[in-house]
């Protein structure tokens, strides 16, 4: 009975598993394979894996620029928003002032803001600024988007460092931004680094922006992408595959590294009290 | 608690709050304007009365509501389901919360992408696959048929947010008291009778947080479905976010496209506020 229900939930969660990763690895796979394998029913499961894929995307109109572009607007909005949300987590954390219960309940709240509200009002205003189809204004977006949970989360790690140390290192003579860089900033880099991957993470996923604002120069590698896939004319599966992996590996990676604060990431306070 | 020195800590947050001010709160309140005229003209509630009520068979609030409630409650039957069944097992949780995380964190587009690879009629390994396993329904138009598309966009959202569901549960879990789970076995209490009387009332917060976050984010749904079906066939999965695009861009129609997103913007919150109030009661107040 027992040993029955242990290989029943073995079982499960075993199907889980596959539920879970074969799109992945199945997108992997055909990312290695040729043409012809890549379109053959029934499925081919054994074959010579091909490097050829990766570098030939690369190569197809603008996909290594837009892949660029997308280093580019992730990277910036990350170093933005870092620097926004250490500064805006301590002051959170530390000071009292006034407006800090109203302007943290509006941070909250702009976290719920479904992004493509703001697409009808600055369509014309960048059309008319010139500002359309530029790195600067998705950077700009990007990080309007994710500072407020940005600062959010660096709060939450401040708050886990007590006062105390600070005190200590005054007491010491360290000056109060002393203080802040050499003793509490040190100690609160995990969290700064994890918050740098999720921002990093969330811009280089990002879709609907680089979309709806860009049209030549500033296209990031997710437009360019869905671009390739949905022009349709002689699909190249094999191909999209390995632009598809392209994408999703450095995300794999970098979550990877930060699984861990995955939960307390989403903003999850209230799950744990 | 904290330091006094009111200058700084106010100094300290204003550039993140002037970014949001300059780019989400006065946008947001320019199209709340935008959305009572049309072509410079007051036309009141003109836009939102087209949207509700309009002679036009599309019909975007409903797509969007079928699509949220349908991905909504799976993602979180199956991702509650998935997080009990793992609980203590400690070394399938290190394994789920590593690897299983992927469909959740990879770019929804890429996602998306592989699976409108496996639901191709023609060539796509789930056909083949319903095929060998003899399922007699022959060649299934997944993102073609208008009567499967959404069904089939649901289930790719499901897939991607599933994960979501299980790491907020499996975090809701490991926070819970053992003691009333003690109790229930030594009165002898069936597992039914525990999960319904002692899981799901411990459990309710983490999965009201899940259910939550989930709906925000199934209301803006954009990327997979553009991916997928770009919100055909015959508008079968034409959703919200799909009418505030189409209408300005095509058509510059600003007005009723900024009419609809505001719109999404009230369901939004409507939805959310009270997680928002208790997260700000858990997280602030306490500060």
């Amino acid at each position: 009975m027992t040993v029955a229900r242990a290989a029943g939930g073995h079982l499960l969660y075993l199907l889980f598993f596959v539920w879970t990763l074969f799109p992945i690895v199945w997108l992997l796979l055909t990312s290695l394979k040729t043409r012809l394998d890549a379109f053959s029913i029934p499925p081919v499961w054994l074959f010579v894996p091909t490097l050829k894929n990766y570098g030939q995307i690369l190569w197809i109109s603008e996909v290594a620029r837009a892949f660029v572009n997308s280093l580019v607007v992730s990277a910036t909005s990350t170093l933005l928003v870092l620097l926004l949300a250490v500064m805006g987590g301590y002051a959170y954390s530390r000071f009292e002032f006034p407006g800090k219960r109203a302007s943290a309940f509006v941070l909250l709240v702009t976290r719920m803001f479904p992004p493509v509200v703001i697409v009808p009002s600055m369509f014309r205003l960048l059309r008319a600024t010139g500002l359309y189809d530029s790195l600067g204004l998705l950077t700009l977006l990007y990080a309007s988007f994710t500072v407020s949970f940005s600062v959010w989360m660096m709060k939450a790690f401040f708050d886990e460092i007590p006062c105390h140390i600070e005190e200590a290192a005054l007491v010491d003579g360290y000056s109060r931004p002393g203080a802040f860089w050499r003793v509490t900033l040190p100690i609160a880099a995990p969290g700064v680094v994890a918050t740098a991957i999720f921002t990093f993470v969330l811009a280089w996923n990002e879709f609907l922006f680089a979309f709806m604002f860009t049209s030549q120069r500033a296209k990031t590698a997710p437009v360019e992408f869905v671009g390739i896939i949905l022009r349709e004319t002689g699909v190249e599966w094999h191909l999209m595959a390995a632009g598809a992996c392209l994408l999703m590996l450095p995300t794999l990676a970098l979550s990877w590294v930060i699984h861990r604060y995955f939960v307390r990431g989403l903003g999850l306070g209230a799950v744990k009290g | 608690m904290g330091f006094q020195d009111r200058g700084v800590g106010a100094a300290l947050v204003a550039p993140a709050l002037l970014l949001l001010a300059v780019m989400l709160l006065l946008p947001q309140a320019h199209a709340l304007v935008l959305s009572l005229f049309e072509e410079g003209r007051f036309v009141g509630l003109k836009h939102y009365r087209a949207l509700f009520a309009g002679a036009d068979p599309v019909r975007p609030i409903g797509n969007t509501l079928a699509f949220t409630a349908a991905s909504v409650s799976t993602s979180l039957i199956l991702g509650f389901g998935i997080a009990v069944l793992l609980d203590r097992r400690r070394r399938a949780q290190r394994l789920v919360r590593s690897l299983a995380i992927a469909p959740f964190v990879i770019p929804p587009i890429v996602g998306a992408f592989s699976w409108k690879m496996m639901l191709d009629p023609n060539f796509g390994v789930l056909n083949y696959f319903l095929t060998f396993l003899g399922v007699p329904m022959g060649r299934i138009e997944w993102l073609s048929d208008p009567r499967l598309a959404m069904a089939s966009v649901v289930l790719t959202d499901v897939w991607m947010n599933t994960p979501f569901v299980m790491l907020v549960v499996l975090a809701g879990l490991q926070a819970l008291p053992r003691s009333p789970f003690e109790a229930a076995a030594i009165d002898g209490a069936s597992g039914w009778l525990v999960l319904r009387r002692v899981l799901l009332p411990l459990l309710a917060p983490s999965l009201l947080v899940a259910a939550i976050f989930r709906t925000v984010f199934a209301l803006r749904e954009f990327a997979t479905i553009w991916v997928m079906t770009q919100g055909g066939p015959v508008n079968a999965t034409y959703v919200l976010s799909m009418d505030v695009y189409r209408p300005l861009f095509l058509y510059a129609r600003e007005g009723y496209s900024a009419a609809v997103g505001f719109v999404m913007l009230v369901l939004t919150f409507t939805l959310t506020l009270p997680l928002m109030v208790r997260l700000y009661r858990v997280s602030i107040a306490r500060a």
